[in-house]
C-alpha cells in the first residue's frame, strides 16, 4: 500500500484520481496547505497556513526543507493560519527540528490557536518547544 | 447501508470523501468550529491506522457510521482487518521521542482527549472504534 499521496492531493482537493475536484467540494475545504517564507532580522519566519494533516504533511516537510535551504537562522513557524494539524503534521514538526537540531539550530513557534493550539497541549509540544503568542512576541525575543 | 454510514477502500486517497460524510453529518447536528475540527481530527487518527495497518496482505475496506443521539455524537469507525486494539498502545513520552528519534504515536492519544468517550471492540470480525462527542451547547 503506497501511503505516500500523490502530488495531486496536496495540491487540490481529493479525493484523486477517480474524478475531478468539483467547485462544490472546493467551495468545502478550500485551504488545502501553503507555506510563504519570509524573513526578519536574522529569524527564518515561515507562515503555515490551511491543514498540516496526514496527506498534506509531506508537502509541508518539503516545502520546509527548501525554505530552510542554505540558511543558518532559527525557524520561527507562524501558525498564525494554520487551522488544523493531526498528528501527520506533529511527527513534521519533530522531523524539522531534528533536521535543524544537527545545525545547532531550533524551531520556534507564534500564533497557535483553536484545534492546533490543543494538539500542541496534548501531545506535550508547549513543553519541548518555546512557543510566542505573536509572531512581534517572538520576533523582540529571538 | 443507510444514509448514517458509509463503506470506501481503506486508502489514503478516500480519506477526504470519509471525512467530509462525517462532518457534513456532525455539523447537520449542531457541531461547529474547534468541536468539528476535534470531530475530524479524532476521524483522520483512527482511519489514518485502518489504512496503515489493518490490511498488510491485501486490499479491504474501511467504514463509518454515525449515531446522533441525546446531544451525543457517537462514530464508529470498522475493518476487517487484523485484530487490533489502538487504545492498548502507551502514549508516547514527547521527551525521549525527541532525545530517542522516536516518532510517533501521537494519534491515538489526541483521540483520548478530545473525545468525550473512546472505545474498542472486536466483534463478528470486525475491528469497532467508537468514538463519541458530546455536543457543546456554547460552541
Amino acid at each position: 500500500m503506497n501511503l505516500d499521496p500523490p502530488k495531486a492531493v496536496i495540491k487540490e482537493f481529493g479525493p484523486v484520481g477517480e474524478r475531478e475536484p468539483t467547485a462544490d467540494k472546493i467551495k468545502k475545504r478550500e485551504t488545502i496547505m501553503e507555506v510563504t517564507k519570509n524573513s526578519q532580522g536574522g529569524v527564518l519566519v515561515a507562515a503555515v497556513k490551511g491543514r498540516v494533516d496526514t496527506v498534506t504533511a509531506s508537502d509541508f516537510e518539503k516545502r520546509i526543507a527548501e525554505i530552510m535551504e542554505g540558511e543558518n537562522s532559527p525557524l520561527l513557524l507562524d501558525c498564525g493560519g494554520l487551522e488544523y494539524i493531526s498528528s501527520a503534521g506533529l511527527r513534521s514538526i519533530l522531523v524539522i527540528s531534528k533536521e535543524l537540531k544537527t545545525k545547532g539550530l531550533a524551531v520556534y513557534f507564534s500564533g497557535l490557536q483553536g484545534n492546533v493550539k490543543d494538539v500542541f497541549n496534548i501531545s506535550g509540544f508547549n513543553t519541548i518547544f518555546k512557543i510566542f503568542a505573536t509572531n512581534d512576541d517572538a520576533l523582540k525575543a529571538l | 447501508m443507510n444514509n448514517n454510514s458509509i463503506e470506501l477502500p481503506a486508502r489514503l486517497d478516500q480519506l477526504c470523501a470519509f471525512m467530509e460524510f462525517a462532518v457534513s453529518f456532525a455539523s447537520k447536528h449542531g457541531f461547529a468550529g474547534d468541536m468539528l475540527r476535534n470531530i475530524e481530527l479524532c476521524l483522520e487518527e483512527a482511519l489514518v491506522n485502518i489504512f496503515s495497518y489493518a490490511y498488510p496482505d491485501a486490499p479491504g475496506n474501511a467504514g463509518i457510521e454515525c449515531v446522533f443521539n441525546h446531544g451525543e455524537l457517537a462514530i464508529k469507525v470498522k475493518d476487517r482487518g487484523v485484530p487490533f486494539d489502538p487504545l492498548a498502545i502507551h502514549s508516547p513520552d514527547v521527551h525521549s521521542n525527541l532525545a530517542t528519534g522516536r516518532i510517533g504515536g501521537y494519534g491515538i492519544i489526541l483521540i483520548r482527549k478530545l473525545a468525550t468517550e473512546v472505545h474498542y471492540e472486536r466483534s463478528n470480525d470486525e475491528n469497532v472504534l467508537t468514538i463519541a462527542f458530546r455536543r457543546q451547547e456554547n460552541s
